[in-house]
């Protein structure tokens, strides 16, 4: 995504928090551009639904407005804190008896914006299958490896935004990558890792 | 730091470790993006929740309460000049040496011999004093 706001896009969160608590409309801006899309990326992969995770990038960056003025140098990275406040809200929206995307179907197959001849490539279809099988984890591991492996974040990152150990996201994550292993195994050749 | 490393000697299974950071690679590659409109509500909500626009709203909360306040005032103003111009007039009244009516009441009595000495150009009518 084009980052148009120069200015704003050298400057750290929590500047730009500073500013947006000041009053200045284009850290609005500027937060919102940059950290939406994490946010919406995050509640996809863990929710597997598009609308329900729009939902959610919505009220996560709401909370994030409200602390604004309260924010203290001292907290955790605004990153840190947003990652913490989407994965506690899909968990509640997982838990949720009204929840549309609880219990992912074993052939669940994940909103898809472009159809049609790209989708055969096979990257897409290496995705398509990863974010099929991930619906399939249950709920903590799928957290751990979606902030892991595809958020790329550390360790100890993940231990502050799941509030575990350090040694329960190592857990969690090995057992989610075994599972993954496990359900994508019967995939391997259509998804080319036979030649590879 | 715990890393990637770590992952790596548990995970086992059909796929290798090779495979599985191959599909991640590309589901990073994939990775789902909000659209225009989901923005412009996120930013929507930002502009309206800034603390500069959460004063402008209190500050027009508190103007309509000193409107409230000066409409009020105005309705008590009218009364209390009625009142003071009352207690003025009765003292003017009380301290008019042309109102015969005071006069007389004090005409003779000691305490209009005090006036009279206090103020000797009160002309108490007929008082000669």
């Amino acid at each position: 995504m084009s980052m148009p706001f120069d200015a704003e896009s050298r400057q750290s969160d929590t500047s730009l928090l500073r500013r947006y608590a000041a009053g200045d409309a284009r850290a609005a801006r500027a937060l919102t551009q940059r950290l939406s899309p994490m946010v919406f990326r995050v509640a996809v992969r863990l929710l597997g639904d598009r609308a329900e995770a729009e939902d959610i990038a919505q009220e996560a960056m709401l909370r994030l407005w409200r602390i604004a003025p309260d924010w203290r140098e001292g907290d955790a990275s605004v990153s840190t804190w947003l990652y913490r406040v989407t994965v506690n809200l899909c968990t509640d929206r997982l838990r949720s008896p009204r929840s549309r995307s609880a219990g992912w179907p074993d052939d669940f197959d994940p909103p898809d914006d472009t159809p049609g001849p790209e989708m055969r490539l096979q990257e897409a279809a290496r995705a398509t299958a990863l974010e099929s099988a991930l619906g399939v984890l249950p709920e903590r591991q799928r957290t751990a490896v979606v902030l892991r492996n595809l958020e790329g974040l550390s360790n100890p990152e993940i231990a502050d935004i799941m509030d575990v150990s350090v040694e329960a996201v190592e857990s969690l994550v090995a057992r989610g990558k075994r599972a993954l292993a496990k359900l994508l195994a019967k995939q391997r050749e259509e998804l080319g890792f036979s030649d590879d | 730091m715990t890393d990637q490393r770590d992952d790596k000697k548990d995970t086992v299974g059909s796929l290798d470790e090779a495979d599985l950071d191959l599909l991640f690679s590309a589901a990073r590659s994939a990775a789902p993006d909000p659209d225009a409109a989901l923005l412009a509500r996120i930013e929507t909500d930002g502009l309206a929740e800034m603390p500069r626009a959460r004063t402008a709203r209190l500050g027009q909360e508190q103007s309509i309460a000193s409107r409230l306040a000066r409409i009020a005032d105005r309705l008590v103003w009218p009364a209390g000049l009625s009142a003071a111009a009352l207690v003025g007039l009765w003292v003017g009244v009380s301290v008019s040496p042309q109102v015969p009516l005071l006069a007389e009441g004090l005409i003779g009595t000691d305490l209009g011999f005090a006036v009279a000495g206090l103020f000797p150009s009160v002309d108490l009518v007929g008082g000669g004093y």
